[in-house]
């Protein structure tokens, strides 16, 4: 009784040792990708935070007046803003309205773009000086007119050409029918994008990071359940006399033959054409009323 | 004297046995119970191997044997290999004191001769296409395909044991027969062995199918030129037959998990293994559940650094 107990625990550790000596190189990346995760965190709180520079801009940054989003939805917005404005050092408002911008003389684009930039200066916005660095996005709701503009400030003026501004419309105007708040969204997500040099955040989705390991568990379980008792290695003369037949009669006599012919169809496929490359314009340098220099550009819906 | 191979004391003891499924072992006097078709044991008392000398004389008395080639410490060695990269099997499975419970077991067999003549007679299609323009043309060319073959087989093993599986013993071959010998039963010295328990009437259905479907391969190979073949005659006949009994060696290790034995049968001559390891399902949730969580822990420690940058 004693010395099979004695041999259950010798398997239990020489089970244990595969097992750590099996996955000693799994074990060691995870700790060393740990390491490095906190070598970074430390780096970043260490990092002294680019400070606001500017204090006379209200805290708001989404004026809903033409009543197209909930109050939750706007409060999430303000909380996203927050972040991606801590991240990129950029003012980014949102302005919805439901106005006839067509009154008088006026045209539409001058309009907006007016309404734009003085909502922008008026209300002291750019995130390192008063109108300085900052985006904003004028939406009008007004039945006939509806449209937006991106007005631009600061360093969002420095890099945004009008292909820029006219790839953040897009990209509102892509859910805008459909929801407001992901449009919305999309505008703030693209400007920050732009800003960054065009480059996307890279991460690992959820769901690969849900999925991906339960698939290669499934398969590794898999391949290496598979066992067979072992391949049958005769072959047919294995137990032949030299290992061939002997050959009596071998004849392959032509009997007749016939031919028969297809044509075949030939259909020309046309080839698809390529699209034109649409810029629109308007989006172009001016200055303000309040003599700011602004960048911006728009369009209806 | 000490044998390397069998790991036992060479004897050469023959008893006188008699049908009693009760033996008195000569060497110490000890009382066992005989199976009632092995020829050659191990006593349980003095592990003096011993012969039963009325199983293997007279119509028991076997023509040819093929002595063991391989040893017991290469045998282990063979299953080692074969199953180290196994991971889910139990721990022990691989172990010394379970791999030495291997025994050598000489397994009866019966060896079948045919003479066998191979008449068909069949029309074959051979097919052709080619285009022209925008014309395709496909030719069919049809020919008499007529095959008289004579195909000798020589000692086609079929296993003449009730305790071995017929598949896995048919997965033992082939054996080499350049090494075959007539029978010494001082070769059975250090072995288990078993006199046939099956006669040659009874198992020949079996050579003669691997017979059948031999040949049959053997013929298609001569006309495997062709896209179809339709047959209209096919007729095998042996002319001759005759058959011979011998002894083959295997190595069976018998491992218990569980409650449930599963066998390993290693060809005694060229060291081929058959037979599936054991589950260790515990192993299996382990090791994959392992593979899981460290897969998903990597992921996500690796987002987190990438969203850091």
């Amino acid at each position: 009784m004693r010395h099979m107990k004695r041999m259950d625990r010798e398997v239990r550790a020489q089970a244990r040792k595969n097992y750590f000596h099996y996955f000693r190189f799994w074990f060691i990346a995870i700790i060393i990708a740990i390491g490095v995760l906190g070598a970074l965190a430390v780096v970043k709180s260490l990092k002294p935070a680019v400070s606001r520079g500017n204090n006379a801009a209200p805290d708001r940054r989404v004026y809903d007046y033409a009543e197209v989003l909930s109050e939750q939805e706007e409060g999430r917005l303000e909380d996203y803003i927050a972040g991606c404005e801590a991240e990129y050092h950029i003012d980014l408002v949102l302005v919805t309205i439901n106005k006839d911008m067509e009154y008088g003389n006026s045209s539409w684009k001058a309009g907006m773009m007016n309404y734009a930039d003085d909502f922008y200066d008026e209300n002291n916005f750019g995130y390192n000086t008063i109108h300085g660095d900052g985006a904003l996005l004028l939406d009008n709701w007004y039945e006939g007119q509806a449209g937006s503009w991106l007005s631009t400030c600061g360093s969002v003026y420095q890099k945004f050409s009008s292909y820029d501004i006219d790839r953040v419309l897009d990209k509102v105007y892509d859910q805008i029918e459909y929801s407001p708040y992901a449009a919305y969204k999309a505008y703030i997500d693209e400007t920050c994008r732009r800003m960054n040099g065009g480059v996307e955040d890279i991460y690992i989705p959820g769901v690969v990071i849900f999925l991906l390991p339960i698939v290669v568990a499934v398969i590794y379980a898999g391949v290496h359940l598979k066992q067979s008792k072992a391949a049958d290695t005769t072959r047919p003369n294995t137990y032949v006399v030299d290992g061939v037949a002997k050959r009596n009669v071998y004849t392959d006599r032509f009997l007749r033959k016939d031919v028969t012919k297809r044509v075949i169809s030939t259909d020309s496929g046309g080839s698809g054409g390529g699209g034109s490359h649409y810029r629109s314009g308007g989006g172009g340098g001016h200055v303000s009323h309040s003599g700011v220099s602004h960048g911006g550009g728009g369009r209806r819906r | 004297m000490y044998c390397p191979y069998c790991d036992s004391q060479e004897s050469q003891t023959r008893e006188d046995a008699s049908s009693a499924a009760m033996n008195i072992c000569p060497n110490c006097g000890g009382s066992f119970e005989v199976p009632q078709h092995t020829s050659a044991m191990q006593c349980p008392y003095c592990d003096n191997y011993l012969i039963f000398n009325e199983r293997v004389e007279g119509t028991y008395e076997p023509k040819l044997m093929i002595p063991f080639q391989m040893g017991k410490e290469v045998c282990k060695q063979a299953i080692r290999d074969k199953f180290k990269r196994f991971l889910f099997a139990p721990t022990d499975f691989l172990s010394e004191v379970k791999l030495n419970e291997m025994q050598g077991v000489y397994v009866p067999f019966w060896f079948y001769d045919y003479d066998l003549n191979c008449d068909f007679l069949a029309e074959g299609c051979k097919v052709r296409s080619w285009t022209s323009g925008n014309v395709q043309y496909t030719e069919r060319s049809f020919y008499e395909i007529q095959r008289n073959l004579e195909i000798d087989f020589r000692k086609i093993p079929v296993d003449a044991s009730i305790q071995m599986p017929d598949d896995v013993m048919d997965l033992m071959e082939p054996f080499g027969y350049d090494q075959l010998e007539r029978f010494k039963p001082e070769y059975m010295s250090g072995f288990y062995a078993e006199k046939y328990n099956m006669t040659a009437d009874l198992v020949e259905s079996r050579a003669k199918q691997k017979m059948h479907d031999d040949a049959q391969v053997m013929l298609r190979d001569t006309y495997s030129g062709y896209s179809s073949v339709r047959e209209l005659h096919n007729q095998m006949q042996v002319r001759h037959s005759a058959i011979s009994y011998g002894l083959l060696p295997v190595w069976r290790y018998l491992y218990n998990y569980k409650d449930t034995i599963y066998p390993f049968y290693v060809n005694g001559q060229t060291g081929k293994i058959v037979g599936t390891a054991p589950l260790s399902k515990a192993k299996v949730l382990v090791y994959a559940g392992t593979l899981w969580a460290s897969l998903t822990v990597l992921l996500a420690v690796l987002n987190g650094i990438l969203q850091m940058l």
